[in-house]
């Protein structure tokens, strides 16, 4: 598996405010999603699914709960920041430069938190079918 | 959350470096998700033996199924892709990306129907994760009344 390498873009358009709000409700969308994954992702790794003679197993499991615990804050973090900016858009005409720097400003998190997630399950993914094969 | 607003770039235009970056963007996930179907499917492989006692052995047949649906679908959209972008490629060459409404209507089609396969496709894993909880919980409580 191969990490993502693909680079945040941003370009100079007129986005309408229903654009704006449309995409903060799709980034919503996406970061419940998540939070699902991770949940499932966490339980499957404390479920004892795997085996204990794997060398160093319990450790290496451990690192990756440590991950997911970094993964569901900076989500949360995400996901509140993302409700605040559909209440502030949602309604409005028009929206003010203030607004439109803000929402740029987390597009370009909300593309380096989905890189860094992606290359966290190529990582987890990884591992875990190694576990899969020795068993 | 469910949003009803469709996506049609909002009446503006979208510029070709734009339009390009979209196949980057669909390509990138497409391969990932085809790393992820394989994953789910030696997941499912692991607890095939439970599933069998706990009498979900048709909610498994039926997800490999889905996943090799899925499988099929990604060739054929990473070929859709592919050609769109040769396409894109030839208008730049001819300066006429703007003036072919049937190129920029066929990258909205594309859009869409990708859009809508990464939709079923998170449903489908939504069901994983719920049948493969549904098998952990069972084990642990088949474990505790067994202690």
């Amino acid at each position: 598996m191969e990490t993502s390498e693909l680079t945040y873009k941003k370009f100079e358009h007129n986005k309408s405010i229903n654009e704006l709000e449309y995409d903060t409700l799709i980034w919503i969308s996406e970061f419940e999603f998540i939070k699902t994954e991770l949940a499932f992702l966490k339980k499957l790794i404390q479920s004892n699914s795997f085996k204990s003679r794997i060398p160093n197993l319990y450790e290496r499991l451990q690192l990756f709960i440590q991950e997911i615990d970094l993964l569901q804050k900076n989500n949360q973090r995400i996901l509140h920041k993302l409700t605040k900016q559909h209440n502030n858009l949602s309604g409005e005409l028009y929206y003010e430069s203030f607004q439109l720097i803000a929402y740029e400003k987390l597009a370009e998190k909300i593309f380096n938190y989905t890189t860094t997630y992606q290359n966290f399950k190529i990582r987890i993914f990884e591992y875990l079918e190694s576990i899969l094969k020795q068993e | 959350m469910e949003t009803k607003i469709k996506k049609d770039w909002f009446g503006r235009e979208k510029s070709i470096a734009e339009l390009h970056y979209d196949s980057k963007l669909w390509i990138s996930e497409i391969e990932f998700i085809n790393d992820e179907l394989r994953f789910l499917d030696n997941l499912l492989s692991m607890y095939f033996i439970d599933c069998l006692d706990l009498g979900l052995k048709k909610n498994i047949e039926e997800f490999v199924k889905k996943i090799a649906t899925e499988k099929q679908l990604i060739s054929t959209f990473i070929n859709l892709i592919n050609k769109h972008e040769k396409i894109l490629v030839d208008l730049i060459e001819t300066n006429s990306v703007k003036s072919n409404k049937n190129f920029l209507e066929s990258h909205k089609k594309l859009e869409r129907e990708i859009n809508t396969y990464f939709k079923n496709y998170k449903k489908l894993k939504k069901d994983i994760f719920n049948t493969i909880e549904n098998i952990m919980k069972k084990k642990e409580q088949l474990k505790i009344s067994l202690k």
